[in-house]
């Protein structure tokens, strides 16, 4: 299956762009990742890892979709929902943890 | 948590999100699915209403201890693997017959997909035992 083919050609100058845009920010959202990473392990406070894996879990949905669009398949547009539904409450969880460690102290 | 919008929403997104989990466990197999991630995501579901609403709502709407999901999944799994058995071949070896269900003819129901439902209530009673253990330290 190719997304662009019935309007571009098979072999359009158009979607050799595309897709070396699409690998420049397959790169990028991946070295984004690397940077979360980091903040999450080093990370100071508990807020920065909260804030931190709940920028990952957006970058791995933004990754897969770029990736399901680079493969030209439809298969993995499923896990981009798992991930977002699994990075919001897990988000939350975080953010309710943090509070109630607040109300603690 | 004391958001009304959080609350409401939890409100909706928990029969979505059952809805989709069954989904997902009746596709797999064949498509990306099957027991595991759809157990996941219905438990992650109970677990957003739990945060939203708070826990003893969250477990009145599950009906039933997450311990008791976890031993009704093991038998069921290990139960479809028992329709081999009778007809001499091996265990859990694959089962399948065509049944019509809702008036499509020709569907497909064979033991994975019973071990499948199996597995995706060990996953949802393991994921909510230990997701409402923890929340219950903190009321």
């Amino acid at each position: 299956m190719n997304l662009f083919a019935p309007t571009l050609g098979a072999d359009s100058v158009i979607e050799d762009a595309l897709f070396l845009l699409i690998d420049a920010g397959i790169i990028l959202i991946s070295l984004a990742t690397v940077m979360c990473l980091y903040r999450i392990i080093k990370g100071p406070t508990l807020v920065d890892r909260g804030l931190a894996s709940d920028t990952v879990a957006v970058q791995i949905a933004g990754l897969i979709l770029l990736l399901s669009i680079r493969f030209e398949t439809l298969v993995t547009f499923d896990a981009v929902l798992i991930v977002s539904i699994l990075g919001f409450v897990s988000t939350l969880a975080f953010a309710q943890f943090i509070g109630r460690r607040g109300a603690a102290q | 948590m004391n958001s009304v919008i959080f609350q409401v929403a939890a409100r909706v997104l928990l029969p979505v999100m059952l809805l989709l989990s069954v989904v997902f466990l009746l596709r797999g197999h064949n498509e990306p699915g099957g027991g595991f991630i759809g157990g996941l995501v219905a438990a992650s579901g109970y677990i957003l209403y739990a945060l939203a609403v708070n826990l003893p709502e969250s477990r009145r709407l599950l009906h039933v201890h997450p311990r008791t999901l976890i031993s009704t999944g093991l038998l069921i799994a290990i139960l479809s693997g028992v329709p081999a058995l009778l007809v001499d071949q091996p265990f859990m070896k694959g089962k399948w017959i065509e049944v019509t269900i809702a008036g499509f003819e020709g569907v497909k129901f064979g033991t994975p997909f019973v071990f499948d439902v199996g597995v995706y209530l060990v996953v949802l009673g393991v994921t909510l035992l230990m997701a409402f253990t923890l929340e219950e330290r903190y009321q």
